[in-house]
């Protein structure tokens, strides 16, 4: 055992360390932007992520239509090849009919908001070491995605582009810690600051801090973003309130918000790659790409 | 001279192994949640080819197997690539100098290294940065997640067993 201090696999394991050590500096350094390793390696396992989501989704609605037809089959077994046919058609329109309703969804938005561009994109990888559910989508800097642009469903606000890659990107999601959403009561227009917490992730929730005492907030009230600070568009619909609490450190309130997209399953999502007034103030400071908007 | 040698075809079945576990683990609602958390099978797999190889070897797939993991991590690039290098080359020389091969070993290292793994990521990303509820994770989090990836610890012992035995260098 001795011997193995001294042995060439032992001196490699150290210069190997040391050189992740390094890769880490150097990634901790660029925040919003994959690195060159990850870079070139994601041409590689992007579209074989790609494959595997969709052979999953594959399976997924194989499940559905099996089940759907055992069903009609207990029921009579006289029309089992016409219940088969009628159940393959259902399926093909439930998804029809689930891709127009998101869509529609999509589409609404963008009427109310003429200015935004969207980038639709597919889940093609989930972290399983983070419990704020970060995942990967098949769309980078090639698409037209940036880093903080924001990520949505057809439901709602899902999170942020965290980190851009040439063909793929990291989405942080407002399960995290990491995100700082200002918010605002949709009927009351109380604000406060939407975020993560771990223990409320573990139940797909997220917090919105930093309310007055004296606000009207109340159970069911739905919230939206407010549009402060610039990266997130003004009237994205957050999710809806089911409880409020006093936080423990201060006088103010905080309540809990349940998402109004699911986070944690959501496969198709939507990158809003433009917005009127994107990137006005970053970290307090003008940015370039000021435009006309009513913040 | 043929380039497929019983090492050489040890080694790509390692990697294709290695890379359908990637898949499997990062494939979004594809394997079932046990208590809000997902296994690592990077670690247990990669654990399992460092019981049946040098630890120089195994650490050169401990990397892989890190960096793999690392592509699709919300944490800091490299951290998983240095945890999985450690551990299988700890794990492959401990078998080699230490241990009897055989699957206790391979339970007892694997959760010592999902144990590792996750009390760093607890200090690292939690603790460290003054999260209230970081006890929470070790309990909520940590603890089911190791549960759950021991599950597939023999799976991956007797798979790596099977490749090492029947791809052995006879050449």
């Amino acid at each position: 055992m001795r011997n193995l201090l001294k042995a060439k696999s032992f001196k490699i394991l150290i210069a190997v360390v040391l050189i992740l050590f390094g890769v880490m500096m150097y990634s901790a350094s660029t925040s919003g932007q994959q690195n060159f390793l990850t870079a070139v390696t994601s041409f590689i396992t992007t579209p074989i992520q790609k494959l595997s989501a969709l052979i999953s989704g594959g399976i997924g609605s194989i499940g559905d239509d099996m089940t759907d037809i055992d069903t009609v089959r207990a029921e009579n077994e006289l029309l089992l090849t016409k219940v088969r046919e009628l159940s393959a058609q259902l399926v093909d329109y439930e998804e029809l009919k689930q891709e127009n309703e998101r869509l529609r969804g999509i589409l609404g938005i963008k009427e109310e908001n003429p200015g935004f561009q969207f980038v639709p994109a597919t889940v093609i990888s989930r972290d399983v070491s983070d419990p704020y559910a970060t995942f990967i989508i098949d769309k980078g800097s090639m698409h037209d995605v940036a880093y903080l642009d924001p990520v949505i469903t057809a439901d709602g606000l899902v999170g942020y582009v965290s980190e851009v890659g040439p063909i793929s990107s990291k989405v942080t999601t407002i399960l995290s810690p990491a995100t700082d959403i200002g918010a605002i009561d949709r009927r009351t227009l109380d604000g406060g600051v939407l975020g993560g917490d771990l223990e409320l992730a573990g139940n797909d929730m997220c917090k919105l801090s930093y309310l007055a005492r004296d606000c009207d907030v109340a159970t069911g009230d739905i919230i939206v973003t407010s549009g402060l600070g610039c990266i997130y568009p003004k009237n994205l619909v957050i999710g809806e309130v089911t409880e409020i609490r006093a936080e423990s450190q201060d006088i103010s309130l905080y309540a809990i918000i349940q998402p109004a997209a699911d986070v944690t399953g959501c496969i198709d999502v939507f990158v809003i790659s433009s917005f009127e007034g994107q990137g006005a103030v970053v970290n307090g400071q003008l940015a370039d790409t000021v435009t006309t908007t009513a913040e | 001279m043929n380039f497929f040698t019983h090492k050489r075809l040890k080694y790509i079945a390692y990697a294709l192994e290695l890379l359908l576990v990637f898949i499997i683990q990062c494939t979004p609602n594809l394997l079932p949640e046990f208590l809000g958390v997902r296994p690592m099978l990077m670690l247990v797999f990669a654990m399992g080819i460092s019981m049946f190889e040098s630890e120089g070897t195994a650490m050169w797939f401990g990397l892989a197997a890190g960096l793999l993991m690392d592509l699709a991590s919300a944490h800091v690039f490299g951290f998983f690539a240095v945890i999985f290098t450690v551990c299988c080359y700890a794990s492959g020389a401990l078998v080699v100098f230490l241990m009897r091969n055989n699957l206790l070993t391979c339970v007892i290292l694997t959760l010592g290294s999902l144990l590792i793994s996750g009390l760093l990521q607890w200090f690292f990303f939690y603790l460290l940065w003054g999260d209230e509820k970081a006890w929470y994770y070790l309990y909520a989090i940590m603890l089911p997640q190791i549960v759950y990836s021991a599950v597939f610890v023999p799976v991956a012992f007797y798979f790596n067993r099977a490749l090492a035995t029947h791809l052995t260098d006879s050449d």
